[in-house]
């Protein structure tokens, strides 16, 4: 039967012009990424390799679609999860919003179905926009700007062969599949407390940028905050593009967003499971 | 077989009790009216039978079975409006229904939805987005989406809300068709008052969220006082004979010559036996008994 | 793809500063000796010291040796030029691995071309870092201009008592200051330079001759070059960046910039025919 949810959930999310919205904002700002990058892209080039110019001529690709997936995971680390939240703040405070709850909740389904079919979908919506993200910025990106080795400008810089790209690329995607999943369930377990969408929205990005800025300012006040903070842990996926990755620090971050999964999707049921119904 | 049983419901918002101890039993193939101002708690109680809300107190029986255990087995043999008629508004019609079906595990054949949508009225609208119906299309369309699972029991709160007269006599057709035809149990809230009178077999009236009255309707209607007119040659001369007798408290107005009374029916020939024996000429008599006339006298809500 | 003006030995690049004062002295002395020298020999050929009583005029040489012995230092480095000169052209394919601090590179490969007198160019099919400043800054290059060559003595380099001869470029614009030099008397071949810029950068080469081949016309089989970045600093939120470094368990953050490249050069061909539209191939 809860596929049967799934599939109408998937229905309804995938009919909403906010849906289609968050899948154009990604279609259409990779490719304008990648194309200012094949126009501007030795600047930044020489910009994030400046330590390095005078001392050393470079040879080969470096601006490649590898590289411009990097950096567009890095980009829109901030902006895919408003368009996360867009989708899963609205899924459960939407059908309060519009009173769609009261045919909903009275048909023959338990609502432990119900909120586990609209979690999935918002799993499902925040993975396929990972997904799309990941595919356009590799896809147009290889096509636009060829291969090469890819150029990691953090602490230091990490040049990766081309035969060591392709499975850091996968898992640093997947781990940001996971970060946007996480975002997704802390809009989620918001939209089950409210009955207008924009409260979850706006709380939830709210609290990804107020930590993000807190786990930024580095004082020992807040390191308690950084190592709890989900945000702190959502950009792990960087840990794949260390040249020795530390995996440790990796499943550190991922068993936190994991948990902050957990416990939202537990306290959403409970709170669906009690809530009355009065939209 | 008692279809539904409500028993000693009760539903308290922080201090504030919408529903305060209801009893109500509602039989297999009652058309049963559920009447009450606003805020009477009726919208609650609906909710609460459809596992909406959940009771402080009491207990909601449908079918012989506790909703509480049986929730999802109850569910799918009702069919329900709850307040406005409220749809996915960036679907279709016809998607709406396929929608709501699948989750109700009921027949959602292209040629299943098409027939519903004909029997509202609306399959010529099938492929519009509901964002585009008026009030009285969504109502018919909330009609469509409680019976698509054929259910044994339809809850209907407000129905005719919004409909045109053809709307409201079509609907009410439906209601009857449905439980003479159709064996249905219907439990139906309404403010239109004559619309139960029309249709509905029992009733109940609830205020405060307490059931005040409850029975058959033909019998309600004829208990109790009702409005008398009486229409007679001498007005003044009869309206000072009535003052000397124990009806002289019923007076509640006169008009044209006619003196307006409230009485119960054993008293309206009592009467007329006395105005006759003051050699007072009485054209008419004409007792007026509506629904609302009772609703209100029983809510005490001024007129 | 880049064109790459360089003899492989030629990897040397100056950088760091290093007792500038004390070279600035020593090179404009020896310029004026070198210029007299040339007013006898208008031919571009550089000239040896001959006036001890110039040499030990400058209070920093402490080094300047004999005439005898200065000669035949010179006469070394006119093998070591003449060797050079033997090729004309030659390829080769280059194995370049990099050390710096804050740069995690993996090991690229090149192939390398280069036809007389001063054409090179570098073919690699993916990504390689190679020393910029090696393009100008070259021990053939500092040959062939004018300059003046002192006896530095005899010094051990890996376990082989080597000559030392500091060389100092006469030529107006020329870019290096000094270069110091190694030399295996053995094999004729320099075996570790050290260059200097007017700049102040230092660049110290280290060379292996394995190849019997190419070493007949000095071309080593293994470079190793070390040199001072300076001060350098990494440009701050690239794409967002708000995490911390990640540091590797037991590793120490070093403020140091010294870079080394190692370079390993192989399957030398020389003398063979070179078109010269692989040069014109643009970076």
């Amino acid at each position: 039967m809860i596929l049967t949810v799934l599939r109408v959930e998937l229905t309804k999310v995938f009919s909403k012009w906010r849906t289609i919205i968050g899948f154009l904002v990604i279609a259409v700002i990779v490719p304008v990424v990648i194309v200012a990058m094949k126009v501007e892209g030795m600047r930044f080039f020489q910009y994030s390799t400046q330590a390095l110019q005078d001392a050393f001529t470079f040879t080969g690709n470096l601006m490649n679609g590898y590289t411009i997936s990097y950096i567009i995971l890095g980009m829109l680390y901030i902006h895919v999860p408003f368009l996360t939240t867009l989708v899963a703040g609205d899924i459960l405070a939407g059908e309060a919003t519009a009173g769609t709850y009261r045919v909903l909740l009275t048909r023959p389904v338990s609502r432990f179905s119900v909120v586990t079919a609209k979690w999935m979908a918002s799993m499902v919506y925040a993975n396929l926009l990972v997904l799309l993200m990941a595919i356009l910025s590799i896809v147009i990106g290889l096509l636009v700007l060829g291969t090469g080795e890819l150029l990691v400008v953090r602490s230091q810089i990490v040049i990766l062969a081309q035969d060591d790209i392709i499975w850091r690329l996968a898992s640093a995607y997947a781990f940001a599949a996971l970060s946007m999943s996480t975002v997704a369930a802390i809009a989620f377990l918001f939209s089950s407390l409210v009955e207008n969408a924009i409260g979850p929205i706006m709380t939830t990005m709210g609290i990804i940028i107020v930590l993000t800025i807190l786990s930024s300012i580095d004082t020992p006040l807040f390191d308690p905050l950084r190592k709890v903070a989900f945000t702190s842990h959502m950009i792990g996926w960087r840990f794949f593009f260390d040249q020795v990755v530390d995996w440790s620090r990796v499943s550190t971050s991922a068993l936190v967003l994991v948990g902050h999964i957990v416990v939202c999707f537990i306290a959403t049921q409970f709170i669906m499971h009690r809530k009355d119904i009065l939209t | 077989m008692n279809v539904i049983e409500l028993r000693g419901l009760r539903k308290k918002f922080g201090d504030f009790t919408a529903v305060d101890g209801l009893d109500i039993t509602v039989r297999k193939g009652d058309i049963y009216g559920f009447l009450g101002p606003n805020g009477a708690g009726k919208s609650t109680t609906i909710r609460m039978m459809l596992s909406l809300i959940r009771p402080t107190e009491g207990t909601v029986r449908l079918f012989g079975e506790p909703l509480a255990e049986h929730r999802e087995a109850l569910l799918s043999r009702i069919g329900a409006i709850v307040e406005r008629p409220d749809f996915y508004n960036y679907l279709t019609a016809y998607r709406n229904l396929e929608m709501l079906g699948r989750l109700s595990r009921a027949d959602v054949s292209r040629a299943n939805i098409m027939r519903l949508l004909g029997v509202v009225g609306l399959d010529t609208r099938a492929m519009s987005k509901v964002k585009t119906f008026s009030h009285g299309m969504k109502q018919r369309l909330g009609i469509a989406q409680a019976l698509l699972h054929n259910p044994d029991l339809i809850v209907l709160d407000e129905p005719t809300t919004g409909l045109d007269p053809q709307g409201m006599v079509d609907i009410r057709e439906l209601i009857l068709d449905l439980s003479r035809t159709h064996c249905k149990t219907i439990f139906l809230s309404s403010h239109i008052l004559p619309e139960v009178e029309l249709t509905a077999t029992r009733m109940v009236i609830i205020n405060k969220g307490k059931a005040i009255v409850e029975g058959a309707v033909q019998d309600l209607l004829n208990a109790g006082r009702m409005k008398v007119t009486i229409d007679v040659a001498e007005p003044e001369l009869a309206t000072a004979s009535i003052q000397r007798t124990p009806f002289a408290s019923r007076i509640v107005g006169n008009a044209e010559g006619a003196i307006v009374l409230l009485l119960e029916r054993a008293e309206i020939a009592n009467l007329v036996q006395h105005l006759s024996s003051e050699g007072i000429a009485i054209h008419s008599v004409v007792p007026v008994r509506s629904l609302e006339e009772y609703f209100l006298d029983l809510t005490r809500i001024p007129s | 793809m880049i064109r790459y003006d360089k003899h492989p030995m030629k990897h040397m690049i100056t950088f760091s500063r290093m007792s500038v004062f004390v070279l600035a002295i020593l090179t404009m002395t020896l310029s004026t000796l070198a210029q007299n020298a040339q007013n006898a020999q208008p031919a571009q050929r550089a000239q040896t010291v001959q006036s001890m009583q110039s040499a030990q005029s400058m209070q920093s040489v402490q080094s300047v040796q004999s005439v005898q012995s200065v000669q035949s230092v010179q006469s070394l480095l006119d093998i070591m030029k003449g060797r050079m000169q033997g090729v004309k052209s030659y390829k080769a394919s280059m194995r370049i691995k990099l050390d710096i601090p804050f740069l995690k590179a993996p090991e690229s490969t090149a192939t390398m071309y280069y036809k007389a007198p001063d054409k090179t160019h570098i073919d690699a099919p993916g990504f390689a870092m190679l020393p910029k400043r090696g393009a100008d800054v070259t021990i053939q290059r500092v040959l062939d201009k004018p300059y003046v060559a002192v006896d530095a003595g005899r010094d051990m380099f890996q376990g082989v008592l080597m000559r030392k001869v500091k060389i100092l470029p006469t030529e107006e614009g020329s870019e290096i200051a000094v270069a110091t030099v190694w030399m295996d008397t053995a094999q004729n071949v320099p075996r570790k330079v050290v260059t200097t810029t007017k700049q102040g950068g230092t660049v110290t080469a280290e060379l292996v001759f394995d190849d019997a081949k190419a070493r007949a016309f000095c071309l080593p089989s293994y470079v190793k070059l070390m040199f001072d970045l300076g001060a350098y600093e990494l440009p701050k939120t690239i794409s967002g960046e708000l995490d911390k470094p990640a540091t590797q368990p037991g590793e120490k953050k070093e403020k140091s910039s010294m870079a080394i490249v190692e370079i390993w050069y192989s399957g030398y061909q020389m003398n063979i025919p070179i078109a010269d539209a692989i040069f014109d191939v643009k970076r």
